[in-house]
Parts: C-alpha cells; structure tokens; sequence
C-alpha cells in the first residue's frame, strides 16, 4: 500500500505543487505587504499576546515573546492545516465531480500550503530570536525532522476530518471547539509548571504537547531532543497518518455522492 | 465523415444508404466487427441513496439509524446499461435532462463507481465533462494552462511543451497575461478545449462541450475533434441533446431514456427516433411496442407513404387544396373520357369554396358536410388576413361563390375585402356570421335549405365522382350528429363521413337551466327537417343520462344514439350504419337516380376488402388510403374530407406527442375493433409540427405488415 501511495503521490506531486503556488498567489493578491504578512502577522499576535500574558498573569519565563512565539506558530500550522484540510474535499467538490483525480491531492494540498506559511513565518521568529540575541545551535538542524513529525501528524488529522467533513457536516464547527480547547490544554502561553498533576500526567499524550516542547528544546534550551522522545513523536505522526489514510482510502469512493 | 466511414469496410455498407429497407441491415451489422473494443460496458447500474444523501448531520443519521430508515429510497439513475465502443467509434449518448447519460459518461471516466455492473477502459482517457473544470478565475490565462494542465494529470515538461499550441488554438496570445476573470465565456472555453485536446487521447469524452462558444469556435472543436479521430484514430464518446451535431459526428449511438437504454444502432437511425420520440412518455405498453417498433425491419416500398403538408396549417390546406382538384381532374376526364378525348389536363374549377377560421373547432366540424352539401371545397383562413397560398387557390380555382363562416366577428373585415379586390371570378361573398356554436350551426343549415331550394344549379357534379343531381333529400341525410356540452371525442376522424352522406352538426352548448327546453327545441327541428336518427356526442349533466334523455324525447319522433362509449373506428362504422340505413331506406321508396351512386355509398371499406380478393389489384378505384391527421392541427381532419372519399380513406387522429395516441393508431391499423382493410397508400397531413420521420416511419411499417398478412389471408381464402 505504501509504495502504492508513493507511486500516486510522485505523479501528483506536480498537481500539488500547482494548487500550492495557486493558493500562495491568490493568499497575498490585491495586499500592498504581500507575503510580508506572513512575517508581521505571527509577530503582531506575539506582541498582543505578550502585551496581554505578561500584564495580566506575570508569568515567570525566560525569553517570553520568544517562549511565546515558538508555541503559536507551531501549533497553528497544526490548526491551520487541518483546518483547512478538512474543508479541501467539500471545497473541490466541483473538481471531483468532473475530473477523475486523486483526490487525496486536496487534503495534502492544504497542509503542504500551511507548511510554506510556517517556513515563511519562520523570519518572525529568527527575529525575535535576534532580538533576545538566542543564538543559533546545532540543535537547530533537527528543526526539518520535527516539521516532518507535524506534517504527517497534521496530514493524518486532515485526511481524517476531510473525509468525515464530506459524510457530516457537524465536523466542521465540532473542529473548530476542539483546536480551541487544545490550543487552552497545550501549554503555548503558559509554563507547563502551573499544570496541576493530572493535567501533566494527561499532557504526556498531547502530540502537540511534545512538539512544541521539541521544538523549545532545540531553540531556546539548546538540549537535544533523546531517542525516546523522537521516536514518541514519530509514533504519534505515524498513528495519524495510518489512522487519516486508511478512513480516506476507505471513504472516498464515497465523497462524489455525498459532496 | 462519410469519408472515414467508407475507409472502413468492416462497419458495412449500409450506413451511407438511406433507404428505409437498409435499416435492418443496419441493426444487424452494428454487432459484428473485429476491431479492438476501446470501451466495454457491461450491465451497468447506478443506485443512489437519496434517503442517506439528505443526512448530512449526525443527529439525523442517529435518529434515521434507530428507526432503521437507512438506505431506504433508492433511485436508480442507471439500469442496465451495455455497450461496447470499438476503437474509431465516435459514440454519441442521446437523452432527455435527468435521463442519465451524464451519469453513464461519469462512470466511463472513471469518475464514479456503477453500483452493479462492469466497465473495461482500454487506453488512455481524457474526460472533456466539464471544460475548465478547477479553472481559478483570479489567476492569469499563463498560470491557469498550467493549473488546469497539472489537475487533468499533465507532467509539466509536457505543458511547457505544447503550451505555445494551447495558446495558438485559443487563440489567446495577446492576453496571456491578463486575469481569466476578464475574459469572454467563449474564450474561456477555448483554452479549456486547448487544453483538454493537447493530448492525444486513446479515448476522447465529451459531455455538452461543444454547446459553448460561438458557432466559429464549434466548428473549431469539432475540426479538432476530427483530426483527433482521422489522424489518430482516436475514439469518442460525445453526450449531447444537439442530435444534428450527433448525426454529423458520430457513427453510432445510444438513447438513454428514464436511466433505461432505448435504443442502440447507427447514430442516424438513433437520432432520428429521438427527435421524434425522445422525452415522449406514455403508457409502459406503449412505449415497448413502439420502441420495439423502431428497430423492425421497414419493408414497404418508398412510396408508401406521402405527405401532404405545409409550413403551416394553410400551406397543408392549400395543398390539400391543389391535391384533391387534381383528383377531380383526373376523375372526371377519366370518368368522361369520351367528350375528353383529348386528355384536357386543365383543372376543373370548383365553384363554391367554404372559408372558416382555422382555430375554430365548431366551425370547422361544419366544413365537411356544407362542402358535402354545397359542392363545395372547404378552405381556412386566418382570423387576421387571408394567407397568401389561401388566395392563390381561391383564384387559381376561379372561384364563383365564397361562403365564409364567421362566428363572433373573429375574422377580421380585411380576408373578405381581399377576396372581393382580389378574386375577380367571386361573384357572390357569403358570410353567415353568428354569436355561438349554435347559432352559426343552424344559421349554416338555414342555409343550405335556402341555397339547394331556389339554386339547383349547384348540382354539376364537380366534386363527387360517383353523382350528378341529387334530390333535395341527399343534400343532408337524414342521420345528424348533435354535439352537447363540450367535445372531447375526436370527430375529426369522422369527417369523410360527414361529408359523403353530408351529415348535419349542431350544438347545443348550453348549459344552463334552458338547456333543456332548448335541447327539445333542436329535436323538433330536426324531425320537421326530416332527420330519423340523432347521435349524441359529449354530455351535459343536466339533461340526465342519454337513456333518460332517449325517452324523453322518445315523442319527438327522433331516435337518440350514444355512442360515446365505443372504440373511435366502432363509433365510425356505427355512423355508417346509421346513414346506409336510412339512406337506403328512403332510396327504397323511390327509384334509384343514380346506381354508382348507390352502389358506392352502400360499399363499406369492410366488404370491399373482401371484394378485393377477387377484384384485380391494380384496379386504382378500389385502394384504399389510411388519413393520418394530426391533433396538433384539427383544421387538416376537416379539410381532407373530399381527398379521404375519393380515395376512400378513413381518418385516424394520432397526437405524435403522446405514445399512447401512436399506440392506439397502431392498435386501429391492426385491426382492434373494426377489421379495416389493406391500406395501399398512407397519407400523413400537415409539416414536421404534426408527425416526424419516425413516426411515419413506425405506422408505415405496421401498416404495411397489416396489409401483407390481410391479403394472404384473401389469397387463402379464395384458394378454399
């Protein structure tokens, strides 16, 4: 089945690409910044945010905007990604009624696009990081593994909600509770020392919990990431995908009708 | 096109010939060829859930699963459906919206699933479903030949390749650049057709494509289509509702109808039943015999059948006109051949021409007995002018009289002014102009009786072969048919009757409190008339059932008939019977006048059928014609009475629209009710409005089939 996948994807990696640099040329259309967005807008959010944390609850953090920046980004090209991956198959609904098309292309699609936004968004926080003067590490080359790590963690999500998005719509506003919920249960704005005990024994199964400490570990701390560590991350990666593809595979036969 | 196909001997001859006997050959020969088989369709049914489609929310679903209510309501878009596309086919899919074609091309291109069945795709496929499918109208043109490219599964070394020839088609090069949300639809769809052809495609689909776009840009895509098929062999399927573009395109073709496969044979044939029939419901029984109908072999000779028809209701009449004065002619110079030695070919003029309204049904059920009557030829006009082809027959006949009937003012002053500036030869313009049916019906009778008393000149034998002065009584017989309340029967078909022993019609629309006092009234002037027998058409509910009625009036020395509830042609031949019998009756008391005379009226088709055994076939005096008349356009019923009689023809009423209507002609031809004789000759009246190609085609063949089996079953008979 893998290689099968594999064969599918090479012949629609252009077909990817494409939808890729159309969505990047349609997102920055008619805005006087362009693409410079994607640098302000995840250092505008850190600002307010600061703004707000550091008046409000004085959190004791080393480096805060920096603590702070590395979460949000993070976390939101989880979010973002499986978002709008789960909208990708009701969205290209005119397509895969006309064209015959793989349609795991649309999902993909969407966090691939995610992903050049995080790449771009990742000026922001070598800002920052220049700002506070954190220098750069060795550490920092594991940086790709873990982007991997995300990518096929958030593909296996958007695999899953796109094609359960085609058969109940409810998905749709359930997704959006549930990133807002896990986006309060993963410590993003606050030191995981003010977790109560259960809430830490529960963070050891929040991916995201892991992924963002992995990747405050490899900037801020400078501390390699162990085997076990890395090898959680990729079992969480790994499971969602599995899980994302084979309810894909299963259901898209299905979508025309129902889309 | 033609051209292809004649490089291909293995699809047979055939197609190129149109000639009717061909089309067996036709059906035949589609099975067997040995070329490559591109696409096998094999039993083929789609089933969507529409119960579980509308469930788009869990809490739905939930309750839908407790109740068990899941998977509940099929629909069934496809059902069945085979066929097999050989390599070089261009395969056109015929239907009506909704009938399922789309769904058919979708499961060819792989893009849904049939829910039972198999389809086997050999080669390549480039689906042309939609043009321009995933086209960002944002993007520039340069960006979206790319995009579309990529999401139709292009490589991209392939694009960069061809993309000058994409942009040469599309004829787009100047605006390369330039947003696609500013371009024209038909530009659009020529880069979406680039495009999608730059490929060259072992299978070529294309669904209403070539519906966009200016007529240059059609003919374009079909070029390039052509080149794809002559070039490289390319084959096609095309789904389209423009039959002309299928029938030029393709070779072959299926006509999907209700999700259920019509019919399947060469794409002229095809096209042909569906303009005729496509999206044409009626009873399932009588849609199976006459789609099974279709594909039967046509025997008949070509000339079978003729058509008498116009472009519009006047055209047929002038025809008709034209038709039934030739006949005359010929009749009589044949009747008269020794004062006509020499062949005078000049028509001869009818003197009297009766003019009514063409949309005026109670006017025009009187054309045939005043024609009957008066010896005259019935005409129609428009309420608004005289039409030209109307006028021409009026003056080229040399008209001496014209009576126009004219209920409530419709027709407008102008039509007799023209025929009075126009017509030199008219010498009296009749009008009887009345306010109702009623009215103008006895006005009319009124003045038949004033006429045929004080003018006997009428009497020159013109328009009936067989007669020369008949007595005051034959000028309305004695049997009348009364019309109450509205008609919904078809009387037209009984319109050579009503001429030949020219019935009298009158209504009696009525139908308020007066009704019956007034229904009373008409009865006594029929009997002070001379009228013995009455038959009774529609009902008016306050005058009670007929049988109640029968006796009521039993006094009125008048006998009621009903006949409402008999089979249209029983209804004919029970109107015969009662005018043989009264005719005969009276012809009884005194000295026949006129022996042929006699004689024809009292030959019924049916004992001449079994005269014909005997008699020799080429006699032309005892062929039969069949009338078909359209409902679409009833004056045409009317109007052929004196062509019907010389021929003697019965009428059959057929609304080519409703397959019951077809169906019960052909039921009428085979002999349900009535047994009717061979028909040697079929008539269709009116254009392409009142009856199509295949239509014709279908009574043709079933006629003609009737005629075979009758005439053996004479032969047989004469052998014992």
């Amino acid at each position: 089945m893998t290689t099968q996948i594999a064969t599918g994807f090479r012949r629609s990696w252009f077909t990817i690409t494409s939808l890729v640099s159309k969505d990047f040329k349609l997102k920055y259309r008619r805005s006087v910044l362009g693409v410079l967005w994607s640098v302000l807008n995840p250092l505008l959010m850190m600002l307010v945010l600061t703004a707000v944390f550091s008046t409000f609850f004085r959190f004791n953090i080393e480096y805060y905007p920096v603590y702070l920046i590395l979460g949000t980004t993070l976390f939101s090209l989880m979010s973002d990604s499986t978002t709008s991956a789960m909208n990708s198959i009701i969205d290209s609904a005119p397509l895969i009624k006309k064209i015959r098309i793989n349609k795991m292309i649309f999902p993909l699609e969407r966090v691939l696009f995610q992903l050049v936004n995080y790449a771009i968004s990742l000026i922001a926080v070598a800002v920052v990081l220049i700002v506070f003067q954190i220098p750069p590490t060795v550490n920092l080359l594991l940086l790709p593994l873990l982007l991997c790590y995300v990518v096929m963690f958030s593909a296996g999500i958007g695999l899953l909600l796109s094609s359960l998005a085609v058969f109940f719509r409810d998905v749709l506003h359930l997704w959006s509770v549930a990133v807002l919920a896990w986006t309060y249960a993963t410590p993003l704005f606050y030191p995981e020392s003010i977790l109560p005990d259960w809430m830490m024994r529960f963070e050891a199964f929040n991916p995201m919990y892991h992924y963002v400490t992995y990747l405050r570990d490899i900037v801020m701390w400078n501390t390699t990431p162990g085997l076990g560590e890395n090898l959680l991350c990729l079992g969480f990666a790994l499971v969602m995908l599995v899980i994302g593809l084979l309810v894909f595979k299963k259901t898209e036969k299905k979508f025309i009708l129902y889309v | 096109m033609s051209a292809r196909r004649n490089d291909r001997p293995a699809e047979g001859p055939s197609l190129n010939k149109d000639t009717q006997s061909s089309r067996l050959s036709e059906f035949a020969q589609f099975e067997d060829d040995d070329r490559e088989t591109m696409v096998s369709v094999n039993d083929v049914s789609m089933v969507f859930n529409m119960a579980s489609q509308r469930l788009t929310n869990l809490k739905e679903y939930a309750i839908a699963l407790a109740r068990r209510e899941l998977m509940f309501k099929e629909f069934r878009a496809l059902q069945h459906i085979s066929l097999e596309v050989k390599r070089g086919d261009v395969f056109g899919i015929l239907g009506t919206n909704g009938s399922g074609k789309s769904t058919l091309l979708k499961i060819i291109a792989g893009v849904l699933e049939p829910t039972e069945g198999t389809v086997e795709i050999h080669g390549n496929i480039a689906p042309l479903i939609e043009l321009g499918a995933g086209f960002d109208f944002e993007l520039t043109a340069r960006e979206n030949i790319y995009l579309n490219g990529a999401l139709l599964g292009y490589p991209k070394p392939f694009i960069a390749e061809h993309f000058n020839e994409i942009v040469e088609f599309a004829e787009i090069r100047d605006f390369l650049d330039l947003p696609l949300k500013n371009y024209s639809s038909g530009m659009v769809a020529r880069i979406a057709f680039a495009i999608a052809t730059v490929i060259v495609p072992d299978i070529l689909i294309v669904d209403e494509v070539l519906s966009v776009g200016d007529t240059m840009f059609q003919q374009k895509c079909e070029r390039r289509i052509q080149t794809l098929i002559s070039e490289y062999n390319t084959t096609v399927l095309i789904v389209s509702h423009n039959t002309e573009q299928v029938e030029r395109l393709c070779n072959k073709a299926i006509w999907i109808e209700k999700s259920h496969p019509r019919l399947l044979g060469p794409a002229d044939a095809v096209c042909a039943a569906y303009r005729a029939l496509g999206g044409h419901r009626g009873s399932a029984e009588s849609e199976t015999l006459i789609y099974g109908l279709l594909e039967e072999p046509a025997d008949y000779p070509s000339d079978y059948f003729e058509t008498i028809g116009g472009d519009s209701v006047y055209g047929t009449a002038m025809r008709l006109f034209n038709r039934t004065q030739e006949e005359y002619t010929a009749a009589l110079s044949a009747g008269n051949a020794g004062e006509h030695a020499g062949g005078d070919t000049k028509a001869v003029p009818i003197p009297t021409v009766i003019l009514t309204a063409s949309g005026n049904r109670a006017a025009l059920s009187l054309l045939p007995w005043l024609a009957g009557a008066l010896k005259a030829i019935p005409l129609v006009t428009s309420v608004d002018l005289l039409p030209d082809g109307i006028l021409s027959s009026i003056r080229s006949n040399q008209t001496e009289r014209v009576i126009l009937l004219d209920e409530n003012q419709e027709i407008d002053p102008c039509v007799a002014k023209t025929i009075r500036e126009e017509c030199p030869t008219v010498a009296s313009l009749v009008t009887i102009e009345a306010t109702s049916d009623d009215e103008l019906a006895q006005k009319a009778f009124d003045f038949v009786m004033e006429t045929t008393a004080c003018d006997n000149d009428v009497t020159n034998g013109a328009l009936e072969n067989a007669s020369n002065s008949p007595a005051k009584e034959y000028i309305y017989s004695k049997t009348a048919l009364l019309m109450v309340g509205m008609i919904d029967s078809h009387i037209e078909a009984f319109s050579p009757l009503m001429y030949r022993y020219r019935i009298p019609v009158l209504f009696c629309t009525d139908a308020d409190n007066e009704a019956a006092s007034h229904y009373c009234n008409l009865l006594k002037a029929f009997r002070n008339r001379g009228i013995t027998d009455v038959v009774v058409f529609g009902k008016a509910p306050e005058l009670g059932t007929s049988s109640a009625l029968a006796s009521s009036v039993d006094g009125q020395g008048v006998s009621l008939h009903n006949i409402d509830d008999l089979w249209p042609y029983q209804q004919y031949y029970a109107i015969q019977e009662l005018c043989e019998k009264v005719s005969s009756a009276s012809d009884a008391s005194k000295a026949p006048q006129n022996p042929q005379a006699t004689q024809a009226t009292q030959k019924s088709p049916v004992s001449q059928a079994s005269q014909k055994s005997q008699a020799s076939q080429t006699s032309q005096a005892d062929a039969h014609s069949l009338i078909f008349a359209s409902t679409n356009e009833l004056a045409d019923a009317f109007l052929c009475a004196p062509l019907a009689i010389n021929r003697q023809a019965i009428v059959v009423m057929v609304d080519k629209d409703n397959l019951d209507s077809v169906a019960g002609a052909i039921k009428t031809i085979r002999g349900k009710g009535p047994v009717l004789p061979p028909f040697d000759h079929l008539v269709f009246l009116g254009g392409n409005m009142c009856f199509d190609d295949p239509i014709k085609d279908i009574l043709a063949k079933v006629a003609w089939v009737q005629r075979e089996t009758l005439i053996e079953g004479f032969a047989e008979e004469q052998e014992h």
